[in-house]
């Protein structure tokens, strides 16, 4: 009996909501075929000694245990990726933030929003290959030159090639290029807020712009803000064009190393798949972690 | 961190100056040294550029005397370096004539003139061999070079069309190979470069001289020499009052892509052209309609179109040419009927700038031209000349000459590392340094000024040229700036060299010839929008159906076809369609192997890269042969057990020997050699003839003279040296090696690797060499007037740096001498790409690979294909075939083939073992430690490369089951 009156409901169910999930299906195929299952076969592979020519071969946890506790590179890259996150995800998220609230108040602001927006369209590849006209390592780079003729330095700072600097340059240039997305999201947002709510705060006794953004703005974008910090943080995690193009792969003393320039290095260069998809596997539990707590954060 | 630093030499000028004074004091005799200080570097001498001057300049100064002598010297009566060899029956000549080659060497005549005036030299001869490349020869008339354009002349051979254009498999037309018309040919001396539209001119009084023909490259014969009066050729007002007033018959209209008949260059050939309104149209497909083009820029290239009039009479003549590369600037070309310049008129004519196809027919303001010409058959000639911009490119030249010798004196005197804060005095401690920067102002002005009167606009290049009269117009102003704008200045001499390039590039593309029979008007087509529209949408259709990776085939159809196999190449489509056509109409009829070639890009092929060829090899579609790979891929796959071993094949031993037997080392694994070499370099010093000798600096045969004679001299006069951040030279010169004999574990905790990584870390700490300097640039500016290079920068500088020529020489590596005295040399990086068959799961077709790799790398074939290549690609270009013989044969410069086959004494390359392709960034991140960072000391940091290579050996070594296999063995 229950089971009949179960299926007469999700029958009915079918029958009424079918078109619903018509329209889902191209989405949800795709899905699954080029994001859930590969994601599943990283996590199959991790477990496996696999090179790509022989069959892969069953050796359990083995690539966690080498990854975790005999490889110094991997820590060294999951130090610079979390240096890289903690800096250039806040930082590129409240720029956008800000940037996107100023614009908004500005005239012409679709001009505004294209040249912001246009950074993170363009590849990054392209990007760092223009920034390194500014960080080139030779006395004509352009800060180099800069610094030389005011003094400060005596002679070429090897931008790309320190150690020492290879990240600071990193997270500049990425700076730079991660406000655009958020930015964009950010502008929608601030402009789908009820423009009647303003009027109602001004006479509830709001009496600046930042008691605006703090009491009505804010509370209205939070869809858009929670979005943008999912994205600001997958970014961060998933840093690669432009440690690559700034620093080379492997970099100089491993100082441009990342998470995914390391996964790379396993997969591509040395052609160890099983190790490199649990490489992969860390970096989607770390990306996957760190955004549900963002998420409990900002809910709050 | 540098002990020689250019900064504090000004105080080292006052303490001069100081001790002078002291000794003034002191002693009156010492009066003297006061003339000596200046010559401590401070005074420049005048500038000069060439070692000649212009023959412009030389006959400004003389006025024209028509002498009257004609002379054909004897050739028995020449005298040679050598005893000078005689021959007969050269090209179906009876007569005998006389061999000029690298023995015989210069060659000289005597002759006596009754009377004085300008006289031209005009020589019947034939190029010998089949290199392909024209023969250089210069002249000095009473043992020395009357002027500049005299030092080197070209004596070119004839080429023209192998065969018929032909349609290939994807209906892309195939042109016929250029091939070389061998015989016999005359030419009254001219300049190289295009500079003139006359022959060289050389005013000589009466009486005794002499004539020499200097040797600069490839043998020729000689049938005759003669010395004539120059006449200047009539003006078409004088020539045409005597035409006959017969009209001629017809509107006659040629494709010049099919009426050529010869030309010296095969660079010039038949072209593509994608305007509907071109004939015969292309229609997506490509179809050779047109000629010259880019190809055909450069003075001096002649094509010779033959054509046939009707009847006797007077006919206009009309070009269809298109000029849309150069922007806003004409190009020239003298036109020649029947091998002789009809008028003066003809000598340089202009083609303007214009992104359409012009119709245009040859006259001036006044009117067309009329041609009187004969019924039959007429050869029309077309040169290019550069018209008046020689004017502009030979002051252009002198300004660049001018500008690297003001540099040099200014890098002298701040120093490799200029303070920008510091006032150098410019203009008291380089006394010429005002005049000559006032000189380059005026001299650029003016340049700039006939640019613009000759192209009625204001181009790209003439607004440069304001900048840069801008820039140093505000240097004059305020000198203190020059040290912290020396960058401008480097930049400038750069832009200045381009164009002194560019404005010689004339290029000019031709679609038809209309011979037009008197006033018969010219019919004049171009396309329409609607036409363009009709022709791209036909191109974007053909875009779904067209395969553009395929190269196309020309097979012809009574080949028999035994096999087929598919080969990948890494390289352009154009190197890809050279090679498929060789193939086809060379190996294919005679293996009957087919070959299939794919275009690859080479980025997408090398090791370390997510990589096509791994995933077509994973994938079972892998190619059977791949050509052009990276030379660490095939020992990489042989590991994955993915090649084929070539050593199985019984003739392999004998093909090794058309390579250098060093090349096969990072080939080999184990027992097996996974790949034949294709391409080769090499790495050798280079420097800058003119500012060593200018600085009396040596050049360093082995490291101890570069240390303690050649690096002080160069910081003495501010200059740096360039060493590459190579590690392996060090190594292997110190008897190193990376790995041990059985490849399991590093070499480089042994005492030599130590000894050479100290050495190659103080190379940039204590020498402070600098580690990122571009050579080439700061190689042309003189700051860098030594140092290490490769055969890319070899091509560059001889392609890219015109400023150079001559002033530029190769010297081997300095080496590290033992006790015994001998100088190891040894470095590695020679091998190029390489060539490899892929394992597929039957092995029927390796035979066929095999046959395909040996014909390959065959000596004829990699000449003809080098010969393609650069035909094509231009000296760019020029491949560097790992063919020894092939290489050999490749148009090199006497002395620097000297020094590249004494380095290949030297080559040691570098093996490939398991998990070496990490290895080479612990030794990179060791350095990095060392000279970058400067945290570690140079033994802790090879101590920490050597504890990681050896982990990620072992690593691999496990991973493919040796490590175990070893231990096992060994227990």
């Amino acid at each position: 009996m229950v089971a009949k009156t179960k299926r007469g409901g999700f029958g009915r169910f079918i029958r009424t909501y079918w078109k619903g999930y018509a329209f889902q299906l191209p989405f949800v195929v795709l899905f699954t075929v080029f994001v859930i299952a590969p994601v599943l076969v990283a996590f199959a592979l991790s477990l496996t000694d696999y090179n790509m020519f022989q069959p892969a071969e069953f050796v359990g946890l083995k690539n966690y245990e080498l990854l975790f506790v005999d490889d110094n590179v991997f820590w060294k890259a999951m130090s610079n990726t979390l240096i890289y996150a903690v800096i250039v995800g806040p930082l590129g998220y409240f720029l956008s933030f800000f940037a996107a609230w100023v614009l908004n108040q500005l005239k012409m602001r679709n001009a505004f929003a294209l040249a912001f927006y246009a950074p993170s369209i363009t590849s990054s590849i392209a990007m760092s290959t223009v920034w390194m006209y500014f960080f080139s390592s030779d006395r004509y780079g352009l800060i180099n030159n800069v610094l030389l003729e005011v003094g400060l330095i005596d002679e070429p700072v090897l931008w790309n090639q320190n150690p020492k600097t290879i990240m600071l340059v990193i997270i500049i240039i990425a700076v730079w290029m991660s406000m655009g997305n958020g930015f964009l999201v950010f502008l929608a947002g601030l402009q789908n807020v009820d423009k009647s709510l303003y009027e109602a705060g001004a006479i509830d006794g709001i009496q600046n712009r930042f008691q605006e953004l703090k009491y009505l703005t804010l509370p209205q974008m939070k869809p858009q803000l929670l979005f943008g910090a999912i994205n600001a943080i997958t970014a961060a995690f998933g840093v690669f064009d432009i440690a690559v193009s700034v620093a080379g792969l492997p970099s100089p003393n491993y100082a441009g190393h990342t998470l995914v320039t390391h996964l790379y290095d396993y997969a591509f260069i040395r052609f160890q798949m099983g190790y490199a998809s649990a490489v992969a596997v860390v970096v989607f539990i770390l990306t996957f972690a760190v955004g549900r707590v963002v998420m409990r954060l900002l809910r709050e | 961190m540098s002990r020689y630093h250019g900064k504090p030499k000004p105080l080292k000028w006052l303490a001069l100056a100081a001790a002078v004074a002291l000794l003034i004091a002191a002693c009156p005799v010492a009066a003297a040294a006061q003339e000596q200080a200046p010559e401590s570097g401070t005074v420049t001498e005048p500038v000069t550029s060439h070692s000649a001057p212009y023959m412009s300049t030389v006959l400004a100064d003389e006025s024209y005397v028509r002498g009257s002598d004609e002379i054909s010297l004897p050739l028995r009566e020449a005298t040679g370096e050598a005893p000078l060899a005689y021959q007969a029956a050269v090209h179906g000549l009876e007569q005998e004539v006389l061999l000029s080659d690298e023995t015989a060497g210069d060659i000289t005549w005597r002759f006596t003139l009754q009377t004085a005036g300008w006289y031209t030299i005009r020589v019947r001869y034939a190029v010998m061999g089949s290199s392909g490349s024209s023969a250089a020869r210069g002249v000095q008339l009473d043992g020395k070079v009357p002027y500049f354009e005299a030092d080197s002349l070209a004596f070119d051979r004839a080429f023209c069309n192998s065969g018929e254009t032909r349609v290939n498999s994807i209906g892309d037309e195939v042109r016929p190979s250029m091939e070389e018309v061998a015989g016999w040919q005359e030419i009254t001396l001219r300049d190289q470069n295009g500079f003139y539209a006359t022959p060289l001119v050389f005013p000589l009084v009466a009486g005794e001289h002499t004539v020499t023909l200097t040797y600069l490259s490839q043998t020729m014969a000689i049938a005759a020499v003669e010395i004539l009066p120059y006449i200047p050729t009539e003006s078409y007002a004088v020539v045409s009052a005597a035409y006959p007033n017969v009209k001629g018959e017809g509107l006659l209209t040629f494709q010049a892509e099919d009426v050529m008949a010869s030309t010296n260059d095969p660079v010039v050939r038949q072209q593509s052209a994608a305007d509907p309104s071109v004939q015969p149209p292309s229609d997506g497909y490509r179809v050779y309609n047109t000629l010259g083009g880019n190809a055909w820029r450069q003075g001096g290239q002649t094509v010779n179109f033959t054509f046939s009039v009707p009847a006797d009479g007077l006919y206009r003549i009309a070009l269809r040419v298109m000029q849309s590369w150069n922007d806003g600037i004409a190009s020239h070309r003298t036109i020649a009927i029947d091998g002789k310049v009809p008028f003066s008129e003809l000598e340089t004519v202009r083609f303007d700038y214009n992104t359409r196809w012009q119709t245009v027919t040859l006259g001036d303001e006044s009117g067309d031209f009329y041609f009187y010409l004969k019924e039959g058959e007429h050869t029309l000639s077309m040169t290019v000349t550069l018209g008046p911009l020689t004017e502009i490119v030979q002051t252009l030249f002198n300004d660049i000459t001018l500008l690297s010798e003001m540099l040099l004196e200014i890098s002298k005197l701040t120093g490799n590392d200029p303070d920008p804060n510091y006032d150098y005095q410019f203009f008291k401690y380089i006394p010429t340094l005002e005049r000559d920067l006032n000189r380059l102002v005026d001299d650029i002005q003016e340049q700039y000024d006939a640019i613009y009167d000759l192209s009625g606009k204001a181009t790209s290049m003439g607004s440069n040229f304001i900048s840069i009269v801008k820039q140093l117009e505000s240097m004059i102003k305020d000198p203190f700036t020059i040290a912290k704008r020396y960058n401008q200045l480097v930049q400038a001499q750069t832009n200045l060299g381009s164009w002194y390039l560019e404005l010689q590039s004339q290029p000019l593309l031709i679609d038809e010839i209309t011979v037009a029979a008197g006033d018969t008007p010219v019919p004049i087509r171009n396309s329409t929008l609607w036409q363009r529209i009709v022709s791209t949408w036909k191109n974007f259709i053909l875009s779904f159906t067209k395969d553009y990776n395929n190269v196309g085939g020309v097979l012809d159809e009574n080949t028999v076809i035994k096999d087929t196999i598919r080969v990948w190449i890494a390289r352009g489509t154009e190197w890809a369609e050279v090679v498929k056509e060789m193939a086809d109409s060379d190996f294919t009829p005679e293996s009957g192997v087919q070959v299939n070639i794919n275009v690859v890009p080479a980025a997408q092929l090398s090791a370390g890269s997510s990589n096509v060829l791994m995933l077509a090899i994973t994938s079972g579609t892998a190619p059977d042969v791949v050509l052009g790979i990276t030379n660490t891929s095939p020992v990489e796959f042989a590991i994955r057990d993915s090649v084929v071993d070539l050593s199985q094949f019984a003739d392999f031993k004998k093909t090794t020997e058309r390579f250098l037997p060093e090349l096969f080392t990072p080939l080999t694994y184990g027992e097996g050699v996974y790949a034949l070499p294709e391409t080769m370099g090499f790495t050798c010093l280079f420097y800058r003839t003119d500012v060593l000798g200018k600085y009396n600096i040596s050049v360093p045969n082995t490291r101890d003279e570069l240390y303690n004679k050649t690096l002080p001299q160069l910081f003495e006069n501010g200059l740096t040296y360039y060493q590459t951040p190579d590690y392996t030279p060090f190594l292997y010169q110190h008897g190193g090696a990376y790995y041990t004999e059985d490849g399991m574990k590093t070499a480089l905790d042994t005492p030599e690797a130590y000894a050479a990584f100290k050495e190659y870390t103080e190379m940039f700490t204590h020498y402070s060499s600098p580690v990122n300097a571009s050579f080439f640039n700061r190689f042309r500016t003189g700051e860098m007037p030594i140092g290490i290079g490769n055969y890319s920068l070899y091509l560059q500088l001889s392609t890219a740096a015109p400023e150079l020529v001559g002033k530029w020489a190769l010297a081997p590596l300095p080496g590290l001498q033992d006790s015994t005295g001998e100088i190891n040399r040894s470095t590695g990086g020679m091998l190029g790409e390489v060539d490899m068959i892929l394992k597929q799961d039957s092995d029927k077709k390796y035979g066929c690979c095999w046959e395909f790799l040996k014909w390959w790398s065959d000596e004829d074939v990699q000449r003809t294909y080098a010969r393609e290549n650069e035909a094509m690609v231009g000296v760019e270009a020029r491949w560097n075939t790992a063919n020894v013989n092939a290489f050999l044969s490749l148009d090199w410069n006497k002395q620097d083939l000297a020094v590249i086959r004494e380095q290949w004494n030297w080559a040691k390359e570098t093996p490939v073992v398991l998990g070496s392709a990490y290895a080479g960034r612990h030794v990179n991140n060791a350095f990095t430690s060392v000279v970058v960072a400067g945290n570690m000391s140079v033994r802790d940091a090879l101590e920490n490369a050597v504890k990681n290579i050896n982990r990620e050996l072992r690593t691999k070594q496990e991973e493919y089951g040796v490590y175990a296999d070893k231990t096992a063995k060994g227990g």
